[in-house]
């Protein structure tokens, strides 16, 4: 547990340290803002762009508040998963090739804390960098457009943010399973397009797809009941994570080597 | 200080066998060199003591000087510095010992004042607040000595702790490792044959992933001793031929000739000696060396490996 601590420390300053703490939540916040921002501008937009013959009239209904959180979400879920799975992509793989990892693991450290400490460090980037892009959109959206219930928004928040940590920490044990930081990314983005299509495909699949509680949150944003348990996708998408996470602290204990793949052999 | 005990130590990787059966006892508060040709499994042995790589089977086993035995987790015993250690580059020299002597076990306070102590030793104090991305080669090597001894192991091991450095980086390791020897048990790998001969007290010799000799180097010497003559001969007109002709000798039962020195094994030593001192007398022959029953470790290396 102490040593989990240290290594969480040094996460945490490298995360500092290489600006990761302030750009990965500044893109989140760019992408936050700039949906309400669009949408309230939308009509003045398309008229000044001159495209449009003389006198048409544009009338678009006026988004209510939940739909822009939704697009938020939406935003999120595209751009802003692209940018955490860039971001914790090489987590492990990169420190077990230039041998940092068979520097830290020669001392009397568990693997098991070190990918603890990874995957605290890697949360501790998510949970604020989705906070601050969150709390951005709903500040310009209640300015721009009209209230809505701080209980629907916090815990549409609570719920979206399920999804998100979910593939952070896939994108956390893809990097203990596989060599290279790119292999990693993509194995993690082609999971999250998978649940994405299955979610297409058979409607049923809340009861083991994470990536459902986008739909849900943006159900509660909109403030309709959700054409699923939420309840049910929020408690399998824990239980999954738990799930991999614990596989990931299993096979980080039993891995036969921490050393570079190209120079275990002599 | 401690001592090792290794027993039926194996390690293959798929279809190929890097480490055969490997037994072997480190004696306490020696030095101990591993020598052995690339790809003997110098690497493969240490990596497996130190716990980075899993055995495919057999076990290491530590026995301190109180007499306690330690068969699992040897890591809190045991300091490794890698051919080319690696560093979080980001971090000062300063702030990665205090990481590293924190995750021994040091308490905050501890590990910082053994962090400061280690810069110190290893003259790296000035460098210490710098980043370690701007570090040299030798000076990674000796925050990597830093780094492996910050916990007091009872034994360290390094991989080939000098290959990678000029002269000058050479001597400061190597005159770092000489303090520490006697107290603390040392165990190296490294085809660098001299400082073997300057640093160890006991040999291992290793070619494809098997034991090929072993045995405390004074001891190793004397079973071979008597048996060659090196002589050096400042160059001359006729040096070659007259290199050449020294096989003619009596009692001379083979010569290797390479550039200015021959090295002769002979199987009786006083008369091998009279006739070439006779020899080199009536020639006039400019000789600059004469060593006589004194086998060289790279002889010894050679004949072993080449076997």
């Amino acid at each position: 547990m102490r040593n989990t601590l240290i290594l969480f420390q040094k996460e945490w300053m490298e995360l500092i340290r290489h600006y990761k703490w302030l750009w990965v939540p500044l893109v989140f916040l760019l992408l936050g803002i700039s949906q309400p921002i669009t949408m309230k501008f939308l009509p003045d937009i398309l008229a000044s762009t001159g495209s449009l013959p003389e006198g048409t009239m544009i009338q678009l209904p006026t988004p209510t508040s939940g739909e822009i959180l939704g697009q938020v979400l939406s935003q999120f879920n595209t751009v802003g998963i692209l940018l955490l799975v860039l971001a914790t992509m090489g987590t492990i793989s990169s420190e077990v090739r230039s041998g940092v990892a068979g520097a830290i693991l020669t001392k009397p450290v568990s693997p098991a804390s070190y990918l603890a400490a990874k995957w605290a460090a890697a949360m501790c980037l998510t949970i604020p960098a989705f906070s601050i892009g969150y709390a951005g959109a709903w500040y310009y959206t209640v300015q721009l457009f009209e209230p809505i219930p701080a209980l629907a928004v916090l815990t549409a928040a609570i719920v979206a943010l399920g999804w998100f940590c979910f593939i952070v920490t896939l994108a956390v044990v893809m990097s203990l399973w596989l060599a290279s930081g790119a292999a990693a990314a993509f194995s993690t983005l082609a999971i999250a397009l998978l649940f994405g299509l299955i979610n297409l495909l058979w409607k049923d699949s809340y009861l083991l797809n994470p990536s459902k509680l986008i739909e849900g949150a943006q159900y509660m944003l909109m403030e309709q009941p959700p054409s699923f348990s939420v309840g049910v996708t929020v408690f399998m998408t824990l239980l999954l994570s738990g799930l991999l996470f614990a596989i990931g602290l299993w096979s980080a204990t039993k891995r036969q080597s921490w050393l570079p793949a190209d120079k275990g052999s002599y | 200080m401690s001592s090792l005990v290794i027993k039926q130590l194996t390690k293959s990787f798929g279809s190929h066998t890097a480490v055969h059966p490997l037994n072997l006892t480190i004696r306490e508060g020696k030095c101990t060199a591993l020598l052995g040709p690339n790809g003997a499994g110098k690497t493969t042995t240490l990596h497996m003591l130190t716990g980075l790589l899993k055995p495919t089977s057999g076990t290491v086993s530590l026995r301190t000087s109180a007499g306690k035995s330690v068969g699992s987790d040897l890591r809190p015993h045991l300091g490794f510095l890698p051919q080319a250690p690696s560093f979080s580059d980001w971090m000062t020299g300063r702030e990665w010992l205090r990481f590293i002597g924190k995750l021994s076990g040091l308490s905050r306070k501890e590990a910082a004042s053994r962090a400061g102590q280690w810069l110190e030793t290893t003259g790296l104090a000035e460098a210490a607040d710098r980043r370690i991305g701007g570090y040299s080669g030798g000076m990674r090597q000796r925050l990597g000595l830093a780094q492996a001894m910050i916990h007091e192991p009872s034994i360290l091991l390094l991989d080939e702790p000098v290959s990678a450095l000029d002269p000058i980086g050479r001597r400061e390791v190597m005159s770092l490792l000489q303090s520490m020897k006697g107290e603390i048990t040392l165990l190296f790998s490294t085809h660098v044959l001299h400082e073997v001969e300057e640093l160890c007290d006991d040999l291992v010799l290793m070619k494809e992933g098997s034991i090929v000799k072993q045995g405390e180097w004074a001891e190793l010497r004397k079973e071979s001793e008597g048996t060659v003559i090196t002589i050096e001969v400042e160059r001359f007109s006729e040096m070659q031929d007259w290199l050449s002709s020294l096989s003619q000798l009596p009692s001379i039962t083979k010569t290797e000739i390479s550039g200015y020195t021959a090295a002769l094994h002979t199987n009786d030593m006083n008369k091998a000696r009279q006739a070439l001192l006779q020899e080199v007398q009536r020639k006039r022959i400019p000789l600059s060396r004469f060593d006589a029953g004194v086998i060289s470790l790279e002889q010894l290396f050679m004949e072993v490996v080449a076997r």
